[in-house]
Order: structure tokens, then sequence, then C-alpha cells
């Protein structure tokens, strides 16, 4: 009997945990911790407001701008790479090694990542949102993201297995970077396009980054665990579907905002598609949640904290954007800090480290973080939200700007995000170590069980 | 999977849907506005340096150049920005969330013009938390101070009748220099307050007309 049987478990989901998506998650979380360092050295300027007040290249604007990019190109965009190979080469059962071409290609992505953020550090930034990495480098990025997923991408397109809707989420989680990259540095960088118009790029680009492609993979990785536990039954996969292409239909639009120096129908239009993704994921957590509240034992990993923590989180992120995007709210919401705390709090710091943990699930075989380590996050979260709508409400009364018991509240939540995260990372990367990355089953070994059977 | 170059195809023709409504289409009215438009701002040279200076300083990530049509914004300006404050530019300022004020109007904030104008910007720039960023305000302003745009001088060292004599001595005492020093603008603070001081609302465009209310 091999190990891997040994941990076999109800949930039907084996470990399986491939070396390029340990690098890959290792390489993430170097750039959440510098992400988070580095913004928690920015929100101390707004305490000690003389800290380094001399040196020009950490100023606040820079600091929170290297931290953002550290965040979502170092963080986001490989633990999303992570997790959509993961949930690949389980789906695929082959034992893909380190992958020499995707391995190269997340080296390649962190020096050019480094690049970029020393030439943050140099050059400044003009506030274009996500954007601030120079032409050469988001094209750069673009190249080797390719490195990275078209193995991958070449692998779910050869699966002939009709029964199940997750690879389509997968596939469209790996290739929305190089879609949305692409074209977008070039109309920005080299197309000659001027005035308004580069905002209203680095806005949908953010936008789509944030709000398609995080809830996009998401909910593939949810989908993909319902379709990997046997014990599932009546799981319909026309929900799912109807999801996707909702996603897809109207994700894409957004970014816009009431007030934006554009006006006019495509505004309005921009605006009213936020509505879309929320709409697609009310409608497939409405089954994961009944398959979870089932009371059969058997759905063990779906009736978790951890799956409930994902779900709750993208249907609560998603809703607000929405709400906060009506005119109504749009004047006393919109830029404020509370749409970049939605973004940055509960995606980057919530939502992903929870999929940290659904990768546990791979390593091994269950889904039981410690209650400490999710309280802590569950109230860091919490605290977070709860900061950013006083925030957004006295700051509207002191004319938009951030006031001192605000302040006193965020500086609060700085700490206890970093000090949660931080636990989470040791947590995670503990037990990932502990793994000792078994070795998948082979497509030969799994058909001889299945004959002696 | 079912059908998954449909999917792609999905997917492709939905981003392209939304590159021609949001920015093709845009950009054929806004991207062809010229000199003969109305177009408010046209910066000088040493504008456009400060222009590089406040993208260098990070400003943006906390000041946004956009005054919208809600309410909350009126105080900002007598108009609202529109695509025509920024044709031309590359990389428009706007930022997307405010910490501090809206800069759009600055040039025309009374604390800012006139014979202190420029000292009171240099002041804000150098120790806002003790100059308070915009009047009106009750609220001790939370901006990082800005000591790298400032040279260190002896105050011996500067002529009677230079214009930075006074600025010097109050910045030195300020940021706690022993007796004796004090902080001058660099070239790059005064490129800055060129720039920021060029910032203002106060053309009526028939898409954007200057409210009267606001004017009074």
């Amino acid at each position: 009997m091999t190990m891997t049987e040994n941990k076999s478990t109800s949930s039907g989901i084996q470990p399986y945990m491939p070396p390029l998506v340990l690098f890959l998650w290792a390489s993430a979380l170097k750039w959440l911790l510098i992400g988070l360092g580095v913004g928690f050295l920015a929100s101390l300027k707004m305490h000690a407001t003389a800290l380094f007040a001399n040196i020009s290249f950490l100023n606040y604007g820079i600091l929170q701008e290297v931290s953002e990019t550290a965040l979502v190109y170092g963080f986001l965009l490989q633990a999303v790479f992570a997790g959509c190979i993961w949930a690949t080469a389980k789906l695929g059962n082959e034992a893909p090694g380190l992958g020499h071409v995707s391995s190269i290609g997340v080296f390649a992505w962190n020096i050019l990542l480094t690049v970029g953020v020393i030439q943050i550090f140099i050059n400044g930034t003009y506030g274009l949102k996500f954007m601030a990495l120079s032409g050469s480098v988001l094209l750069g990025l673009v190249i080797t993201s390719l490195f990275i997923v078209l193995p991958w991408v070449g692998r779910l397109l050869n699966s002939h297995d009709d029964n199940k809707i997750a690879p389509s989420y997968l596939l469209i989680s790996l290739l929305v970077f190089p879609m949305i990259a692409l074209p977008g540095g070039h109309f920005l960088h080299s197309a000659g396009i001027t005035g308004v118009i580069q905002n209203v790029i680095s806005q949908w680009y953010s936008h789509t980054l944030i709000f398609t492609l995080v809830p996009l993979f998401l909910m593939g990785i949810l989908i993909f665990l319902v379709e990997e536990d046997p014990t599932v039954k009546g799981y319909s996969k026309s929900v799912p579907t109807a999801s996707l292409w909702c996603i897809l239909l109207g994700g894409f639009l957004g970014g816009l905002y009431h007030g934006f120096p554009v006006g006019g129908a495509v505004n309005a239009l921009s605006v009213a598609s936020v509505w879309f993704p929320a709409f697609g994921c009310v409608a497939i957590f409405l089954v994961l949640f009944g398959l979870a509240n089932t009371n059969d034992n058997s759905h063990s990993v779906l009736n978790t904290f951890g799956l409930k923590w994902i779900a709750g989180g993208v249907m609560l992120a998603l809703s607000l954007n929405a709400i906060a995007s009506l005119e109504s709210f749009a004047g006393s919401f919109g830029l404020t800090t509370f749409k970049p705390g939605l973004e940055q709090y509960i995606l980057f710091g919530s939502l992903l480290m929870g999929a940290i943990f659904l990768i546990r699930v791979g390593i091994k075989g269950d889904f039981k973080p410690s209650a400490i380590l999710c309280f802590s996050i569950y109230f860091g979260s919490l605290i977070c939200l709860a900061s950013y709508a006083i925030e957004a409400i006295a700051g509207n009364a002191s004319g938009l700007r951030m006031n001192v018991a605000g302040l006193l509240v965020l500086f609060i939540v700085s700490v206890t995000q970093v000090l949660s995260i931080t636990v989470a990372c040791i947590t995670a990367s503990l037990g990932a170590i502990k793994g000792c990355c078994p070795a998948p089953q082979s497509k030969s070994v799994e058909k001889s069980k299945l004959a002696n059977a | 999977m079912n059908h998954p170059f449909v999917l792609l195809i999905g997917a492709i023709l939905s981003i392209g849907l939304s590159w021609n409504t949001l920015i093709v289409n845009p950009q054929k009215h806004f991207g062809q506005l010229t000199t003969q438009d109305e177009i408010p701002k046209v910066l000088n040279g040493q504008q456009k340096q400060g222009r590089q200076v406040y993208a260098e300083s990070g400003c943006v990530k906390c000041h946004t150049q956009q005054v919208r049509y809600f309410e909350q914004d009126s105080k900002y300006g007598p108009r609202f920005t529109v695509a025509n404050d920024f044709a031309g530019q590359d990389k428009p300022l706007l930022g997307s969330h405010r910490i501090g004020p809206d800069l759009s109007n600055l040039g025309n904030n009374g604390k800012y013009t006139g014979g202190d104008g420029r000292m009171n910007l240099y002041k804000t720039l150098f120790h806002a938390k003790e100059s308070q960023v915009m009047e009106g305000s009750s609220l001790a302003s939370l901006m990082p101070r800005h000591y790298f745009l400032f040279d260190k001088v002896e105050l011996s060292s500067l002529a009677p009748d230079n214009e930075y004599s006074e600025l010097a001595r109050e910045l030195g005492e300020t940021a706690g220099l022993e007796e004796g020093h004090g902080y001058i603008p660099s070239y790059r603070a005064e490129v800055l307050a060129d720039y920021l001081m060029s910032l203002k609302l106060d053309q009526s465009l028939f898409v954007a007309p200057i409210q009267e209310s606001s004017e009074e």
C-alpha cells in the first residue's frame, strides 16, 4: 500500500503536490510578505510623518505602489497559477515533475518583477492602477506567463472529460492575464493613446484582475472539489456553466465608476456590468452551500470552515462592490479607501489564504487548519472590513479624508493583518514541507486498480 | 470539458467587446481632441518637470485630480472634470482614491494664491501636519513630510534679501535643526510648486460649465 493510499480520505481528494506548484507557492508567499511589509511601512508614514522624510524613494506613494505591485503580480497571479496548475495536474492524474518550461517561466517572472519594482522606486508612479510596471517589464511578464500556463492549457484542451465544468474555469483563469495584459500594455505604452483613455485602460485592467479573474479562479477550485468528491449526488453542471458565461460576458466590461471623466453610456454600461459576476456567484454558491449543508458527513471537504470562508468571502466582496457602485452610494464610497480595502484584504488577504488551505488538501489529504489560525484570519479580516466602512463614513463626513480615529483603527488593522497572514503563511509552508510531495499515481496504476476491482 | 474552443472564442469575443466599448469607441471621440477644441491645460516646461516630480513623489496615490458631479465633490472645484481636461496628456494623474484632498483646483485655493501663496505651499510640502492642507478643515493633515524636496543650508550663507531666508529659518526650527541651519526649496520643489499652482478649474467648458453657485 502506498503512502498516497494511506492518506486517502472520505473526501475523495488524495494527497498530491507537484514540485512546480510548491515553487510557485514559495514565490507567491515571498512576494506576499514583501508586499505586506512594504505596505505596513507605508502605513507607518501616516503616523510618523517624518519617517524616512529625507529619502525620496521611500515616500508614501511609492511604497504603496510597490506594495500593490508585489501583491498583484507577486502574490495574486502566482497563487492563481499555482492553484490552477495543481487542479489541472490532479484532473489529469499525471506526474508533471518540476515542469521545466513552466519553472523557467516562474524563475523569469520573479526576476522581471524584481526589475519592475526597482523601476517603480526610481521612476515613481502615475497612479495607473496595477499598471505601474514599465511597458517592457509588462511585456516580459506576459511572455513568461505563457511559458508558465501554456503547457497546462494544452493539457486542459486535450482532456476529454465532458462531465466536468471545472476545467473550463481553470482554462479561462490561466489565460486571463496574458489575454488582458498584452493588449492593455500595448495600448497604454506603445499605441499612442493619451488622455483619460489611459486611465480607462488601467481601471478596466485592474477591475478584471480582481473582480473577474479571482472569482473565476476560486470558483474553479470550489467546483473542482465538488466534482472530485465521488459522494456528491445530484450535482448539475448547468448552473456553474451559466455562472461562467455570466462572468465572462459581464465581468470584462467593468472598471469605470460614476463620475469618471468619460461619462455617458460607456460609463453607465461599465458600472452596471459589475452585477454580472455578483449574480453569477450567487447562483453557483446556492448550489455549493446546498451541497455543503446536506448534513451528510460524506461531504467532508465541502462542509468545512475553509470552503465556507472562501465562498462567503467571494460573495461578500462581489456584492459589496456591486452595491457600492450604485449611484446613491458612489458619492460616499467612491474614491475612498473602501474599494482598495475590499480588494486588498478580502481578495488578497483572506480568500487567497483560503486557497492555500485548499492546497493543503492536496498535501495532507485533510482540511483542518488550526482553529487559532482560522480565527486570527477571520477576526483580522472582519476588523478590516469594519474599519474601512468606518473610514468611508467618517471620511465622507470630513471631506473624504481619513481622520485620526480612522487611522488608529487602520493601524491596528495593519498589525493584525500582517500578523495573521504571516502566521498563516508559516503554517501553510510547514504543512507543505510535512507533506513530503508524495508522488501521484500514474494512470496505469489507476487502471490496474480498476481492473482488480 | 465540453467545447473548449467555443469557450475560448467566447472569452476572446467578450474581451474584444469590452475593448470596443470602453477603449476604442471613446478613443475615437476623445483621442481626436486638438488644440482647436476646448482644452484648458497646456503646461509649460517647468510645469511639465513639476508634473514629473509629482509622479516621482507618489503624490497621486493620495491626491486625486478629478471632481465628480456629486455634492461631496463640489467644494473641490467650480465645475466637474471631463475628458477635455486631460486631452493630450500622457498618463493623466487622475488618481484612484483620496486620502488627501483633490488638487484639481489647488491653484485657485486662497491659501496658495497671493504674495504668501508659494511659501505656504512649500510649508505644506515640508510639514503639512502643522500647516493644515486645506482651509476650512479642523483635522490635522496626515501628509508625510517631504524633506527630500528641500536642501539643508546654513542660514548665514543666505543673502539678507534672499526670498527664502525667513522660510529657511522656520523650516529649520520645525525639523529640529541646530541653531543657524535651515531648509530651502530645491529646484524639484520649485517646479513642483509651479505645477501645483497651475492646477485650475477656471475655464468654463460647453460640456462642463462653471456653476454660478460655486463661484459665489
